[in-house]
Formats: structure tokens, sequence, C-alpha cells
């Protein structure tokens, strides 16, 4: 077992992670309301919902300036699909009006007419909040592929962990004029771009379902494209060079030089000139303290990352074993 | 080899299986977004599989080596 | 360090590269032509940001050609004479300095040859200063991480291909950060808005001379 507990912890992580990433149900949402206004008089609405659970006695409400308006009847269709039929009366207080069914809110308001200084019988009471139970949020345009965030962005984590080890070795290549040394981090920087190659695919998949695109100009995604060509350049500069000490050197001295100029090309040079991102945490866009239900996010995330990082590393002490055989062979 | 395809052969006929209105068979259709979810899973299974395949080649053609 | 071997060696350079008067003209003629490819090519005027854009990426392919050669007339025996005499961190710290020097030269030069081809309208609501220094500030940039690029692709004993794709990703940040400033300059920003660019640049300027001064002995170390 010695020397093994960290591949087994990298596996039960994952294993975790996965099962709970794939399996913790989104929290219930409003996807849809057959209304986009209200008039005075009687409204009938059609909410559809997302894995909620409808039923004849749910709650509906709209809210309007601070006060609440009941429906007079509800009615379920099915367990996502509810009908609730409104007395709207004239003179509330907001021309935008939001539904409420269940406790959950639509996020689209519907534009009201003939305002005045409110409901004269002061409305129905506020509803009860939901209790939370540990779900994933339902995020509008995101829906079930938020569960991507368990899958595509550990990549990311596991390649700059790759390449930071990578430096490492090449820190002690140069301190030391080690061959193996040299061995290790080209080893690393091998694995990590294939973590950097899978994470531009499920990059492209996953923006093409929420932005509409394989590519856009983003800053996390021209930072991604520049990884990728910094560690093929390289690879090219080992492949161009024969004497194996003069290689260890010039390609530890580019892999330092390289990997500080990246780190401050991906994490500063994007505070400093504020662009936007279309990324969660960039440029007016919410980031992961700004969901409500960040908690449950993190505690799936974080040993998700933990596993991807130590699996890249097992990926990597396995491949620089080869290495090493191969060069025993040809000795 | 043999396990390979046999593994395949499980895996679409498990995916064949599915596609009739459970969770899944909605995720392979196109509901919800929850493909993206299976393609991100699968891209990622897929690579980690062909990266353990150029190991086995690697290691494979370092054993032919050894045995000469 | 030691200033006083650095300011010999960097006069050295000099002394060095005068004698060298085909290679300042091959520089010049690199940029001419490229800046009247561009202006063939484009016939008609640009918009201030196409204007920016083009300027840099021309600046940026007469930079790697201008610093290719920095380290690539040392011969064996030359380069074995100078290191026996001085420290390597001297000799890169005074390298980069007549790197950062020449670039400020080619660089004005450029900008001049620019203007003089493609028109100065884009220019019109520019804040004159800011945009030359944001051009000298971006010239003293390329140098600063090209130098070490340059020492490796020499040593590699693979000219200016290598030194290319060794170079182009790296040089990335720079040249975001510089073409940035210059185009906030064009448009004629207040230089208290522009300050934090300029400061980025800087320090950008000094991590990477710092590295440089780091790594450059394990360099030539045989």
């Amino acid at each position: 077992m010695k020397g093994w507990w960290w591949k087994v912890l990298a596996v039960v992580l994952l294993l975790i992670a996965s099962i709970a990433a794939l399996r913790v149900p989104l929290a219930p949402g409003i996807l849809n309301v057959s209304k986009l206004s209200l008039s005075p008089g009687p409204a009938e609405l059609v909410i559809t919902g997302y894995s909620t659970r409808f039923d004849d006695a749910t709650q509906v409400l709209i809210a309007n300036g601070g006060q609440y308006l009941c429906a007079s009847r509800t009615k379920a269709i099915d367990a996502t699909h509810l009908n609730a039929y409104f007395e709207v009366p004239a003179g509330m207080r907001d021309d935008s009006s939001y539904v409420i069914a269940d406790g959950m809110a639509f996020d689209t308001p519907l534009y009201t007419d003939s305002l005045g200084s409110g409901m004269a019988d002061n409305g129905c009471a506020a509803p009860a909040p939901r209790t939370k139970a540990f779900l994933f949020p339902n995020l509008n345009r995101l829906d079930e592929s938020i569960r991507n965030l368990f899958f595509h962005v550990p990549m990311w984590f596991a390649m700059i962990a790759l390449m930071g080890i990578s430096v490492y070795h090449s820190i002690r290549t140069l301190a030391s004029n080690s061959l193996e040394q040299d061995r290790k981090a080209a080893s690393a920087v091998h694995v990590g771009l294939v973590f950097c190659a899978l994470g531009l695919v499920t990059g492209a998949l996953w923006a093409r379902s929420t932005w509409g695109d394989f590519w856009t100009s983003d800053v996390k995604l021209n930072g991604a494209a520049v990884t990728a060509l910094i560690y093929l350049a390289y690879l090219v500069l080992r492949g161009s060079i024969a004497d194996p000490y003069k290689r260890a050197r010039l390609a530890g001295i580019y892999n330092i030089f390289a990997f500080v100029l990246l780190v401050l090309f991906l994490f500063v040079v994007p505070r400093l000139n504020a662009v936007d991102s279309l990324h969660p945490g960039n440029g007016g866009n919410s980031g992961f303290n700004d969901l409500d239900l960040d908690n449950r996010l993190r505690v799936v995330f974080y040993p998700a990352v933990l596993g991807w990082i130590l699996l890249g590393a097992w990926m990597c002490e396995l491949r620089d074993r080869a290495a090493r055989a191969a060069e025993h062979l040809d000795r | 080899m043999k396990t390979f395809i046999t593994l395949t052969l499980l895996f679409i006929a498990c995916v064949a299986h599915a596609q009739d209105g459970t969770p899944v068979g909605d995720a392979l259709t196109g509901n919800s977004k929850l493909n993206v979810v299976v393609a991100v899973v699968g891209v990622i299974v897929l690579g980690i599989g062909i990266w353990m395949f150029a190991m086995d080649r690697k290691l494979s053609r370092m054993e032919k080596r050894m045995d000469k | 360090m030691n200033p006083r071997e650095v300011a010999h060696l960097f006069q050295l350079e000099v002394a060095l590269d005068l004698r060298q008067r085909a290679a300042w003209g091959g520089m010049l003629l690199y940029v001419v032509s490229a800046v009247y490819v561009a202006y063939l090519a484009v016939r008609g005027t640009l918009g201030t940001a196409t204007w920016n854009a083009l300027f840099w990426i021309i600046l940026l392919f007469a930079a790697f050609n201008a610093l290719a050669r920095s380290f690539q007339r040392e011969d064996g025996g030359r380069q074995l004479y100078l290191y026996t005499l001085a420290h390597p961190r001297n000799v890169v710290l005074a390298r980069a300095l007549y790197n950062a020097a020449t670039m400020v030269v080619l660089s004005l030069l450029s900008l001049l040859c620019y203007v003089l081809f493609m028109g100065s309208g884009a220019m019109a609501k520019a804040d004159l200063a800011q945009f030359v220094l944001a051009v000298v500030l971006g010239g003293i940039g390329f140098a600063a991480v090209l130098t070490l690029i340059a020492a490796i692709a020499a040593r590699a004993g693979n000219g200016i291909g290598l030194m290319a794709i060794l170079g182009f990703p790296i040089v990335l940040p720079m040249l975001l950060l510089v073409m940035r400033t210059s185009k906030l300059a064009l448009d004629g920003v207040a230089f208290s808005v522009n300050a934090t660019y300029f400061g980025g640049i800087v320090l950008l300027d000094v991590i990477t001379v710092t590295l440089a001064w780091l790594l450059f002995p394990y360099l030539w170390r045989d």
C-alpha cells in the first residue's frame, strides 16, 4: 500500500464526485408561463415547471410591488404543468408582476396594465420560503448542463497542476543537471496537453449548447489556445535538439519562462484589462459566490478537481515510468 | 481486443435499450441539455481511453524489443 | 550584477553593431517593405482599431526579425572568450538593454514610416505623447521578452523559425496589453485612465528581464 494511497484516493474521489455530479437532482424551477401581460379581469395561466411536483393544492401567487395576489383556483395537469386562475384587480402598483408557484419565482415579469396605488384588500400573505434540500441550482440556459462544471472545469485545473509539476521538475533539472528530472518535466507536459485537449473539446461542446458557438472570442478561450501553443512549442523545442543535456537545459529554461508569463496572461492581464468574459465570475457574470446554492456546487466540485489532478499525476507517473524503461532499453 | 468489442457492444445495447422515456433515454435524445453532459463525459472517457491505448502500444513495442 | 561591466558590455554591443551597417539596413528595409505591402493591400482609410492592430502586427514581425540575430553572430570562439571575461548575467542584461534601445529606434522609425504610408487619420483625436510612450514601451517589452527566446533559439542551433514558434505565444500577453494601451491613447483618454496599463507593461517588462537574468547562466553552461 505504500505510495499507493493517493492513487486510491484519486479513484475514490472521482467515483464519489462523478456519482454526485450525475445523480444529485436539479432544483425545480419554472420554465414558462403562458401569458406575457396581465390586465384587470379574470386571467388563466398555464405554468410549465421543470422537475416540479405540482398538484391541485400547489400555492400560486402573483407578486406585485410588495403585495401578493393568490390564485382563486389551481388545477394540476401533471407534475410539471399547472393551470392557475386569477381575478386580477385594477390599480396594481407596479408594471411588472412575478408569478410564484410552489415558492419558486419565474424570472421574466408579466407586463401589467392599469396601475394605481395597490390592491384594495392588500392581497394575501407572502409565500412560505421553500425548504432547501441538497440540489444543484437550476439556471436559465444552463439547465442540466450545469453538471458539466464537474467535468469540464477540472480538466483545466488538472492541466495547470500538471504544468506546475512540470515547472517544478524543470527547476530541479536546472539545479541538478539531471536527465531524470527533465524526463519527468516532459512527461507532465505530455499528460497536461491531453487534459488541455479534453478541456478544449468539452468546452467547445458546452459552449455550443450555451452560447450557440463552438468557439467564442473570450479571454478564457484565448488563454487556453495560448497554453496549447506554448506547450506544443515546448515539444517542438525538445524535438529540435539532439544532445540530451543541452535539450534538458534549454527545455527547462523555456518551460520556466513560459509558465511565469502564462500565469500572468491567464490570471493577471484579464484582471488588468477588466475585459468581459462569458465565463462566470468575469465582467458582470455571476460566479460561484453569487449563487445562493454555491455550497452545494462546491461540495462536489472540489473533490472532483482534486480527483482529476491526482489522476493526472498518476497518468504522468505511468508515462514517466514507461519513458524510463524505454531509455533503459536504448542503452 | 475481444473484451473491448464486447464492452462496446454492451454499451451500445444499453444505450439503445435506454431510449424509451427513462431519464437516461431523455438524456440521449436531447431534452433539457442533459445531452451535453453525456457528450462531455463521453469525450473525457474516450480521450482517456485513447491515451490508455497509446500507452498500451508503447509498452507492447517495448516488450517486443525486450524479447529480442 | 556589476553596473560598470554591464555598461562596458553595452558599449561593446554598440561598437560591434555599428560595424554591421548592413544589418541595420536590412531591418529598415524589412519594415518599409512590410508597411508598403500593407499599404498596397489596404488601399483606403482604416478605422482606428484596425489601424492600431495593423501597426502592432508589423512591429511584432519587425521585432522578431531584428532580435533573431541578436545571439546569432556569436560563433563558438567569440562566445567562449566573452564568457570567460564577463558574468553571463551581465551579458544578458547588456544584451537586453541593447535590444531595448534597438527596438525603441526601430519602433519609432516604423511608426514614422507607417504614418507616412497609411495616413494619420486615425491619430486625429489621439493623445500623441501617450501614444508614442505606448509605442516605445511596447518596443522595449518585445525586446525584453524576445531576448531570452532569441538566446534559446540560437543555442538550439535553429534560426528564426524556431524563434517564431517559441516566441509568438509568449509575447501575446505583452502584445494584447500594449495594443489596448495604444488604442486608448489613440482614443485620447486621460492619462489617469491609461496609467494602469502603462504600469502593467512596465511590470511585465521588469518580470521578464528578471527571469531572463535568473535563467540565462544556465543557458551557457556546457
